[in-house]
């Protein structure tokens, strides 16, 4: 008996051997693989050593993603969409809950042109893990394509709870391909979403979408072409005329704090310092950039007016943004 | 080059195993086989048994079980050779280890206590050759009673202040990371001490938990000093970010619930070994963003117990029930053998960490679990009484 338990652990030992090389063998190539995932680019070099691979131990990745469906996205981005299809059937077999193969097959099926399989899988990738940004991506482009604009409102209510910007986003983007369609909860989000989030590099893409949402591509280029023609008055020195277009532009769009800002540096400029006082105000109390920049034009054109006490509040509030420039006149503005 | 190494490093146990029975066999000098495998056999027929994916919890759990069975082998070789040597021996061969990881956490400290004051955003540097403060902390205390046994048992000087030392250094090092989780081990470790304290009367038993209050108290105390009492790292004020509503406690407990949830849902059998991570999908899909999914409970025996059903919670509670029963034998057989608080004392360190934790999938961990597991079996088996 001794030696049957004897012989048995050397059996094991010589198969624990034999897995672990497997999979060894197996993360070696995920790790490039996961590169390749993490970058967003599949290299060819990362399937030099998919012929040694073996797909059925293990068939999940480290990160239970189906091994077959991760091995499928390189011969759809190969082209070879058949293999592909094959092996993201197999992938939803291996892990039937995690869709990574379903939304693969969305994908290629996008690529052959099949109306109705491009839909179901993309619905039931999406249904299955409604938060991840690909999954969300694939249902509105599915959507989009085959005209099914009304149903962009109910992807995006089923995630919207989770607060996720990249989704919102994405959402707002999606509207924006038939601007018509937009519905009323469309921009409510769009409004929600200017409020929601500031005006930081991070949401500017966000921001954008949101704006042309809300007032409409054809009035939001329209406010960046008076945009652009105020900038340039304003560097040929002719103020006044800058700030008309400024003023043009925030009308058009309303939610750039910097067409408000530079309607009121154009006043000062040209000398109406009263008249860009309300510009300033409209940025700092209603916007709120948070860059200090208004605060210190607003300190300026009070003490060009003589109201040191308001120019010495306003010089305050700019330099608690750090607004270099501040700095030196707080001794001017504060005696 | 982790993956490589991992790799390697089981190639060369499993290869070292292989020798070492071949030359058992030759020379004829068997064990007697009382661990006779019915844990890894239970696990190879969950595993066979059902029909989704074979993946790597099966290596966890065959592993371990193996480890077991290999140390086991290994201490039924020392056949004539008394359990409070083994310990010292083992001891001492944990402190060397210990030392050399303590050297690491403690490089950084002093690093950045060279430059500024230390607060808990800096723990992650302290997390020395482990993946996160948690682990670090888990493994530092699981290696504490053997310390103490060596401060209490040795005869040598040197040893017994060196020791003195590491575990002061040992726990200081645990205030410094910040784990809460560490911090639950020590409240469940001190009551444990109170208890053998008040229940056993001997001198040598009672010096446990003089030592391990009086480096407590210190290690507690400096940390107080060096850091003060407003610092983030400081125990009183990481104890207060418990939270339910906070994010690692509200995931952990929702985490439960699912666990909990699938127990019921298929209570005999389970989901599959190794299956946990698949279908936690299906059940936290609202939660999971891009493809990061629950891959553990953090909970091992609600995983076991959602992986297997009852029929594997049971077994794997027998493998944790059948040592401690051990160790109740060996307290039977001599209760002035300081043994005996010894070996519940890590096996209660690991339950709790196993209980807010994954210690099963982190061999580090379970090499103290199988050392255990064999040891408790061990012992039991010698004759004690003698000593």
């Amino acid at each position: 008996m001794k030696a049957i338990i004897k012989g048995l652990l050397v059996v094991m030992s010589f198969l624990s051997i034999y897995f672990h090389y497997l999979n060894n063998i197996s993360s070696q190539i995920q790790s490039l693989i996961y590169e390749d995932i993490y970058n967003g680019v599949h290299r060819e070099e990362s399937t030099y050593r998919f012929q040694a691979l073996n797909l059925d131990f293990p068939n999940l990745s480290l990160s239970s993603l189906p091994m077959r469906g991760v091995i499928g996205r390189y011969y759809f981005l190969g082209a070879q969409y058949e293999k592909a299809l094959e092996l993201a059937s197999g992938g939803m077999i291996d892990n039937p809950y995690i869709m990574y193969a379903e939304s693969l097959k969305a994908d290629v099926f996008f690529k052959l042109g099949v109306k109705d399989s491009i839909i179901y899988y993309a619905e039931k990738a999406f249904t299955g893990i409604p938060n991840n940004h690909k999954h969300f991506i694939d249902l509105s482009r599915a959507y989009i394509n085959f005209g099914k604009y009304h149903l962009l409102d109910s992807v995006f209510q089923k995630v919207e709870s989770k607060n996720n910007s990249e989704l919102r986003k994405y959402y707002l983007s999606a509207l924006l391909t038939k601007e018509d369609s937009v519905t009323d909860y469309g921009k409510t989000i769009a409004k929600k979403s200017l409020k929601k989030y500031p005006d930081t590099s991070e949401f500017r893409d966000l921001r954008l979408s949101a704006t042309y949402v809300l007032y409409g591509r054809e009035r939001i280029e329209k406010s960046i072409d008076t945009n652009l023609r105020a900038l340039q008055l304003f560097d040929e020195e002719r103020y006044r005329e800058a700030a008309l277009n400024f003023e043009e532009a925030a009308r058009l769009n309303p939610v750039e704090f910097s067409h408000f800002e530079n309607a009121g540096i154009s006043n000062f400029k040209f000398g109406y310092y009263e008249k860009s006082i309300p510009f300033f105000k409209q940025v700092i109390d209603s916007m709120n950039p948070r860059t200090g920049k208004s605060e210190f034009a607003l300190a300026q054109a009070y003490a060009e007016l003589g109201d040191f006490e308001n120019a010495c509040k306003y010089i305050y509030a700019s330099s608690n943004y750090d607004y270099r420039d501040s700095f030196r006149l707080i001794g001017e503005y504060c005696k | 080059m982790i993956f490589g190494g991992y790799f390697i490093c089981w190639l060369a146990v499993n290869g070292f195993n292989i020798i070492i029975y071949l030359l058992q066999s030759i020379v004829k000098k068997n064990p007697d086989f009382i661990f006779d495998g019915c844990y890894w056999y239970t696990d190879y027929l969950f595993d066979k048994g059902f029909q989704l994916p074979i993946i790597d919890s099966t290596y966890d759990y065959y592993d371990w079980i193996k480890g077991a069975l290999d140390f086991w082998n290994t201490f039924s070789s020392w056949q004539n050779i008394n359990g409070s040597f083994v310990a010292i021996y083992l001891g001492i061969f944990i402190l060397g280890i210990v030392s050399i990881q303590l050297t690491s956490s403690y490089n950084a400290y002093f690093d950045i206590i060279s430059s500024v004051k230390y607060n808990f955003s800096f723990n992650t540097y302290l997390q020395g050759f482990f993946p996160n403060r948690n682990i670090t902390s888990a493994i530092y205390l699981t290696q504490l009673p053997f310390i103490i046994y060596i401060i209490i048992e040795s005869k040598s000087k040197f040893l017994r202040i060196y020791s003195s030392f590491i575990s002061f250094a040992l726990l200081y090092m645990v205030f410094m990371l910040g784990s809460r989780t560490a911090y639950v081990i020590l409240l469940f470790l001190t009551i444990f001490y109170l208890i053998i304290f008040f229940i056993n009367k001997h001198e040598q038993v009672k010096k446990h938990l003089l030592v391990f209050g009086l480096s407590l108290i210190a290690s507690l105390s400096l940390s107080l000093f060096a850091l003060g009492s407003n610092n983030d790292a400081f125990v009183v004020n990481r104890l207060q970010t418990i939270d339910f509503e906070e994010t690692s406690t509200n995931t952990r407990l929702r985490y439960y619930s699912h666990g909990f949830n699938q127990l019921i849902s298929s209570p005999i059998f389970g989901v599959g070994l190794g299956n946990w991570k698949i279908v936690s999908i299906e059940r936290d899909k609202d939660n999971i963003e891009s493809y990061i999914i629950p891959y553990t409970m953090h909970n091992d025996f609600l995983e076991v117990g959602a992986e297997l059903g009852l029929t594997g919670l049971l077994i794997f509670i027998s493998i944790y029930f059948f040592a401690l029963r051990d160790c109740w034998n060996l307290y039977n057989k001599s209760k002035n053998n300081p043994l005996f608080i010894l070996l519940p004392g890590v096996i209660l360190i690991y339950l709790i960490d196993a209980n807010l934790n994954f210690p099963y999938t982190r061999s580090s961990q379970l090499f103290y679990l199988a050392v255990f597991l064999s040891i408790s079996t061990y012992l039991n088996k010698t004759d004690e009484s003698n000593n």
